[in-house]
């Protein structure tokens, strides 16, 4: 049994009469620690899979466990709570507020949670020890998602989920966004969870489970893997 | 579905607030294509899209980073503004805050004195979080610290003799806030602003640090913690602190008597929470028009 264990999860939603299985029955483990990518096309599932792992949405049937926690048995304010201290989110949009600072935004997040980290710190480890008293529109793209970035970390959650992080930025800004998360991986421990279309960054993770039509297609062990600086697209 | 207005989608979202996770899965105009409808012109979608994330409680919810649950949010919202209506407190000021027409950085003051004066009567169970407790019995967590939070916000700006006892101390704690400034030789509305107002409570407490003759400790970092550290160190001279209300009444906070507040009065605050000084034209708070809100709560 792992840190993350999806066994049998099926996700079907109803539109009008049409039944839409988004999840169809998948199961994976995977430990703590791990940079995880999850891949596949448009309507694959995997940004399901990334919303129930984080507690956003439920699963129609199965089970899943994180760190020895049922979550698919929460009630809803058991997952508000759960979103609260365990799941750091990073989206494809940064969700700032628009008229807070960078450092105001990070405290925002973390006034709400347990044991949270330095706000400071995280924005230096982020690189925006410079930049923390601007607001987001003072900011390139690549600078708003380190906030978003360091926001989820400051929390210091379980767990970081990332739905498609670099997909606002160019390749550059990217490629630093990656470079960000997989040092945090490694240097924290922390479990990074990446949801991606882009399969050329695959070779950077420790794990890489394909998804196609709400299945698993294949979930591979990547025993060496990939600086992100070596990888191009 | 194509004609509707920022404010009917708005109101949508509040009455179905499971939608809210929208805006933070998608980018906005996007969100609001899968609500109202796929064949949205780009200008619309994105002009409701742009107005639907105006609104400071959506702002709240959506980057509090997953941590707030949208329904209990909304559902607490709902309840402010019914408990305000039949509790006959009558306070169009929070309806218009919680109605989105003030700046969410007023909405994080009221939100962490309501967490103060949670804290002074109560100890965190989350290790001292500023506003973690508050946001915990906001959200439902607690129903006596809901129903405390909901007379709190009900009545901070309108209190009168129907304030429940639980709220009445949140007007001196206010006003022992910021009897720091009143007791420097300053007078609190002569404090110079920061001249980068980038925090609001930031520059509140710093405004009242720089006016205070002794030396404060150091404050510990965060906005937040800075209005906390403050209130520890107002809390430590509470069998001091009197506030002295235009002759009518005089309070201290180990013995919270209500505050009166005549109906001019009332309009009068509740002109000058929502009055086009509030808010500087760039979306900043306007620091001395709180402290002017201040000093009209404390008498002055």
């Amino acid at each position: 049994m792992g840190f993350i264990d999806f066994d049998n999860v099926t996700k079907v939603y109803h539109s009008g009469e049409v039944e839409i299985r988004a999840l169809d029955g998948i199961s994976f483990s995977f430990e703590k620690g791990g940079f995880v990518i999850i891949c596949g096309a448009s309507g694959a599932g995997k940004s399901t899979v990334l919303n129930i792992l984080g507690g956003m949405d439920t699963c129609t049937s199965g089970s899943i466990l994180v760190d020895n926690n049922r979550i698919d048995q929460y009630n809803r304010r058991q997952l508000t709570d759960y979103r609260r201290f365990d799941i750091g989110f990073v989206f494809q949009f940064y969700n700032l507020v628009q008229n807070l600072t960078a450092k105001e935004n990070v405290e925002l997040a973390t006034e709400i949670c347990r044991d949270p980290l330095d706000v400071e710190e995280t924005l230096k480890q982020v690189g925006l020890e410079h930049r923390m008293n601007n607001f987001p529109s003072q900011l390139s793209g690549g600078e708003q998602q380190r906030v978003a970035i360091a926001r989820a970390l400051a929390k210091n959650p379980k767990l970081l989920l990332c739905d498609e992080p670099t997909g606002a930025l160019d390749y550059v800004t990217g490629k630093q966004i990656l470079h960000l998360l997989q040092d945090t991986c490694r240097n924290h421990g922390m479990t990074v969870v990446v949801v991606t279309h882009n399969l050329a960054i695959c070779p950077m993770a420790d794990r890489v489970i394909r998804m196609k039509s709400g299945k698993v297609v294949s979930d591979e062990v990547n025993e060496n893997p990939e600086n992100i600086d070596k990888i191009e697209w | 579905m194509t004609n509707v207005t920022s404010k009917e989608l708005i109101q949508l979202l509040k009455d179905h607030p499971e939608n809210l996770k929208l805006f933070r899965m998608k980018a906005p105009d996007e969100a609001v294509r899968s609500l109202v409808a796929r064949e949205l012109t780009d200008q619309k979608a994105a002009s409701l899209a742009r107005d639907v994330m105006q609104d400071p409680v959506i702002q709240l919810y959506v980057a509090s980073d997953g941590s707030i649950d949208g329904r209990e949010l909304m559902d607490y919202v709902r309840s402010s503004e019914v408990s305000t209506r039949s509790g006959g407190a009558g306070n169009p000021g929070v309806r218009s805050l919680l109605n989105g027409k003030l700046d969410i950085k007023t909405l994080l003051l009221i939100v962490a004195l309501m967490k103060l004066f949670n804290g002074s009567n109560q100890q965190s169970t989350q290790g001292g979080n500023l506003i973690s407790s508050l946001l915990g019995s906001a959200l439902g967590a607690s129903p006596a610290g809901n129903n405390g939070s909901l007379g709190l916000l009900g009545n901070l700006f309108a209190a009168g003799s129907q304030t429940p006892a639980s709220t009445q101390s949140s007007l001196g704690l206010l006003g022992t806030l910021l009897s720091a400034s009143q007791q420097a030789s300053q007078p609190a509305q002569s404090v110079q602003q920061p001249a980068q107002p980038q925090s609001l409570l930031g520059a509140l407490l710093s405004a009242s640090q720089q006016a205070q003759p002794v030396q404060q400790p150091a404050a510990p970092s965060g906005i937040l913690g800075q209005l906390l550290s403050a209130s520890q160190q107002a809390s430590q001279t509470q069998a001091q602190a009197q506030v002295q209300t235009q002759g009518q009444q005089v309070y201290t906070l180990d013995g919270p008597k209500p505050q009166q507040f005549s109906a001019s009065q009332q309009a009068q605050l509740q002109s000058m929470l929502n009055g086009p000084d509030s808010v500087h034209s760039n979306g900043q708070i306007n620091v001395g028009n709180l402290f002017a809100i201040a000093n009209a709560l404390m008498g002055k």
